[in-house]
């Protein structure tokens, strides 16, 4: 962490771990782990927010 | 009752918590309230005496093992689980997600088990889409935040979530002691908070500076004090030591108060007569302290119908840029709001009802709009539009979700794959025309989000179900748009008599 110096590199580091909490959804996914694979998306959803600065939405723009 | 209030945003929606929480114990007092913030925006639940146990989430905990070593994600996911096991443990009778975020609704799903009696907030499906639970998240998603036409306040939503209503006793200052307050009272006539969450939401320091010459131009004798966090101090030492050395003020007129403790701002707070600024926390100090605001709140940034000043008195100065004329101007007018003289000269004026906002300056076509919001969700009778193209959208929309019907009704019953493939082609082709006639006009866009919305309220299940629960949102939406149809009508009739 004390390497990283600007906004762009930290949503840079913020997205890597993101990609590594997503495989593991894939892996939660595989093994219908439903529970957990929401208790991860809630973390990765929390690193997402670091990156927008936004916590706060009315837009969800998931598509049914 | 035990209850699980979800507050895991910041600080300033944390404090628009308050008078819900109060409302509930008020309403329940033998109920146990359980109040969920991240570690950082805690302070705020813990003056409140109505929580009864404050849990809080340390971000950069989960997060340590993963951080400083990828291959430790699992241990990572492991202190998640961990945390989300012991708040599961309390079995929460009453879940109330406070804070509209996807990671909230991700959070509350799955907290919620067979122990949960009822469910607020936002949630998600089983393929993890968003589920607006409640009627009044719904309307949140639909109508809320920056883009929408929403004109509840966040602190009535939070208290519909609760079902409970807001008396003005919910409003007030935290509960201090010893430990949690510090510092001794200091009189003022004005507090300022010169920062905000960005930069793009308050004034440079050179119009502030400007702003503060001009309010000692109009009045020698102000005494201003500086609030914020500790981060804060320098930009406010900066500005007063620049202040004091051109004249504007003497030292002691000037006064930083600034990196105290949340509840020490209440302190201060109370020997003060107006707050001036444009982030929202300190301002809802204010109205939790009934201390009025001149709240600045730049367009596009902010809706402060939302998260505005609700202390009565409080007005919204409304900017689309600034230059030295309007902070001239701005001056005049907080000389003005300071003492309770004339507050029409602003653009808004917080008012004790619900919306809790006149305005003094809008367009009859935004009025139109919230009129529109009002018949949609809270059956009310439509005004007359001044607005011909959104009408004849309206009836295009019509003919649309009656294609739609139609083949809803064909799916309900058997029929070959053919024809199955055929309706569900036509569905999907109205729903594109349904978007694209969303973006004709912003009454368009809120009937369509309505829609939207309701449509994702739909929980995962078997084709039959899902056709009967389609063709209830489209009959109530063929008759929202036959009322909109009919009102025009009925309106246009007594015009012309």
């Amino acid at each position: 962490m004390s390497l990283v110096k600007n906004q762009s590199e930290f949503n840079d580091y913020y997205k890597e771990n993101i990609k590594i909490l997503e495989s593991l959804v894939k892996q939660k996914k595989n093994q219908n782990l439903q529970d957990e694979v929401f208790a991860i998306q809630f973390l990765i959803e929390i690193l997402k927010e670091q990156i927008t600065n936004e916590n706060t939405y009315n837009s969800h723009s998931q598509i049914r | 009752m035990k209850i699980l209030i979800i507050a895991i945003a910041r600080l300033g929606d944390n404090l628009l918590c308050w008078p819900a929480i109060r409302a509930v114990k008020r309403n329940y007092p033998k109920s146990k309230i359980h109040v969920l913030a991240r570690k950082r925006f805690s302070e705020s639940f813990r003056c409140l005496s109505e929580v009864d146990q404050l849990h809080i989430f340390d971000t950069a905990f989960v997060f340590e093992p993963q951080f400083l070593d990828s291959n430790r994600s699992g241990e990572t996911v492991e202190r998640g689980q961990n945390f989300i096991t012991k708040l599961k443990a309390e079995k929460y009778t009453h879940i109330v997600n406070m804070t509209f975020s996807t990671a909230s609704a991700f959070l509350t799903r799955v907290l919620t088990s067979e122990d949960t009696q009822s469910l607020s907030g936002y949630s998600v499906h089983d393929d993890g889409c968003v589920f607006p639970v409640d009627d009044i998240s719904a309307f949140y998603y639909a109508q809320g935040g920056i883009n929408g036409n929403n004109r509840f306040h966040l602190a009535d939503i939070f208290a519909t979530q609760c079902k409970v209503d807001l008396l003005p006793i919910d409003w007030k200052e935290a509960d201090l002691n010893e430990d949690s307050s510090s510092v001794q009272p200091v009189d003022t006539d004005i507090l300022i908070h010169l920062t905000s969450s960005s930069q793009s939401k308050t004034l440079s320091i050179e119009h502030w500076s400007l702003l503060i010459k001009n309010l000692f131009i109009h009045q020698r004798e102000l005494v201003i004090g500086f609030i914020g966090s500790s981060e804060d101090v320098p930009l406010i030492e900066q500005l007063t030591g620049y202040l004091v050395a051109n004249g504007v003020a003497t030292k002691d007129r000037l006064i930083n108060l600034a990196g105290v403790r949340l509840a020490d701002t209440f302190v201060y707070l109370s020997k003060t007569s107006l707050l001036i600024g444009a982030d929202s926390a300190p301002i809802h100090l204010a109205s939790h302290s009934k201390i009025k605001t001149y709240n600045i709140s730049f367009v596009g940034k902010v809706r402060f119908w939302e998260t505005g000043p609700r202390a009565i008195g409080s007005v919204v100065k409304t900017l689309r840029f600034v230059d030295e004329k309007i902070i001239i101007e701005m001056a005049k007018e907080i000389i003005k709001v300071f003492y309770d003289n004339d507050l029409s000269i602003t653009d808004a004026q917080a008012i004790n009802d619900c919306p809790s906002y006149i305005f003094h300056r809008r367009d009859s076509r935004s009025d139109e709009d919230w009129n529109l919001i009002e018949s949609i969700y809270m059956n009310k009778s439509i005004i007359k539009w001044n607005d011909e193209i959104s009408l004849q959208a309206v009836y295009k929309l019509l003919d649309a979700n009656q294609l739609i019907l139609t083949q809803l009704q064909l799916l309900s019953k058997p029929s070959d794959r053919v024809k199955t493939e055929m309706a569900l082609g036509i569905i999907e082709q109205c729903d594109q025309i349904i978007d694209t006639l969303a973006k004709s006009s912003n009454k368009l866009d809120l009937i369509a989000r309505w829609y939207k919305t309701e449509k994702l309220r739909i929980p995962n299940c078997d084709f039959e179900k899902s056709i009967e629960q389609m063709i209830l949102i489209h009959t109530v939406f063929n008759e929202l748009l036959v009322k909109i149809t009919d009102s025009q009508k009925v309106l246009s009739v007594a015009n012309s008599l």
